[in-house]
């Protein structure tokens, strides 16, 4: 899957000098965000989801991991999709991590 | 069975056998398994720390919920940008190497190392940012953490301009071109991995609260 398809026209080297802007503006969005807006499950899911497309764009554009084999492929994109996943559900219902990790309640 | 992709006699007749780095390149497409062991492994070990961070987070809600603004936000934004920044210029190397354009692949290569030597530089002065204001590993959970995935992701960050280095010398004394430069990818590879690590770091830990 392309989250950019018209993007595949570019040089390699335009791709990778586009990715690393994008790069650097979500990085930048991502901060603003947490210095400014008030603490709330919505950040959360906006800061997950994207730590979950910049690892994307990195895997995809700077990595080339589209040209791996599939089982490496598909192993280290399930990271940045399963990870963001588990962090937005661990901070939105700490309650059940709390109960499924306690000894001895 | 579909003839169009049978090779005919003349095709058959030239085919030579693949060397190792056209075997290399079929087998996993980037990398090797070496590499790409190595990644997962570290990958899967920052993903346990990760899970131990979101346990304490959920047990100690309160040191967790004051730890991200006590950090110094603007050191991680920038070493955030210098690690980003360093991906981009192994990936520009790597580029390079691809079509032989040795002299950019240098330059590209030297700028990653100067990426990690200044966020290095960087991480040093957030400690010392810290411990001025009175936060050590001792301090808390969420500080303890803190210092333990921070540390250990800084330790990768020098194996990997190691990495880097000892690949930009291989470059310097000609053992990469177009057709063989597996070794090269592999060191990019590990420093994108490297990145990535971090892509989870910076709104755990600074970001999220």
């Amino acid at each position: 899957m392309t989250i950019f398809p018209s993007l595949k026209r570019l040089s390699k080297e335009r791709r990778i000098n586009f990715f690393w802007v994008i790069l650097m503006l979500l990085t930048l969005f991502a901060t603003y965000i947490a210095e400014s807006a008030t603490p709330s499950h919505f950040i959360v899911l906006v800061i997950c989801f994207t730590t979950a497309i910049k690892g994307r764009f990195v895997m995809d554009e700077m990595m080339g991991l589209r040209e791996a084999i599939p089982g490496i492929r598909y192993t280290i994109y399930s990271y940045f999709i399963l990870l963001p996943i588990f962090i937005a559900l661990s901070i939105i219902f700490p309650e059940f991590l709390v109960k499924i990790t306690t000894i001895n309640p | 069975m579909n003839t169009a992709t049978m090779p005919t006699d003349a095709q058959a007749l030239n085919t030579s056998p693949p060397d190792s780095a056209e075997l290399h390149k079929i087998k996993y497409g980037i990398g090797n398994f070496a590499i790409w062991f190595l990644i997962i492994i570290e990958l899967s070990e920052f993903a346990f720390f990760f899970i131990v961070f979101l346990i304490g987070k959920a047990h100690y809600p309160e040191i967790f919920y004051q730890g991200p603004p006590q950090l110094n936000t603007m050191a991680a934004m920038l070493n955030t940008l210098l690690l980003i920044t360093g991906s981009f210029c192994v990936a520009r190397a790597v580029a390079a190497i691809r079509r032989d354009d040795r002299k950019h692949a240098v330059f590209f290569l030297w700028l990653t190392f100067f990426m990690g030597f200044s966020y290095c530089i960087i991480k040093i002065w957030e400690y010392q940012w810290n411990i001025e204001a009175g936060f050590d590993s001792s301090s808390n959970y969420f500080f303890g953490i803190y210092y333990y995935l921070t540390f250990n992701h800084f330790v990768h960050v020098l194996m990997g301009m190691s990495v880097i280095l000892w690949v930009t010398i291989g470059l310097h004394m000609g053992h990469y071109n177009s057709k063989h430069h597996a070794t090269l990818e592999s060191g990019g590879l590990y420093w994108h991995m490297i990145d990535l690590v971090w892509l989870v770091i910076f709104p755990l830990l600074y970001v999220l609260r």
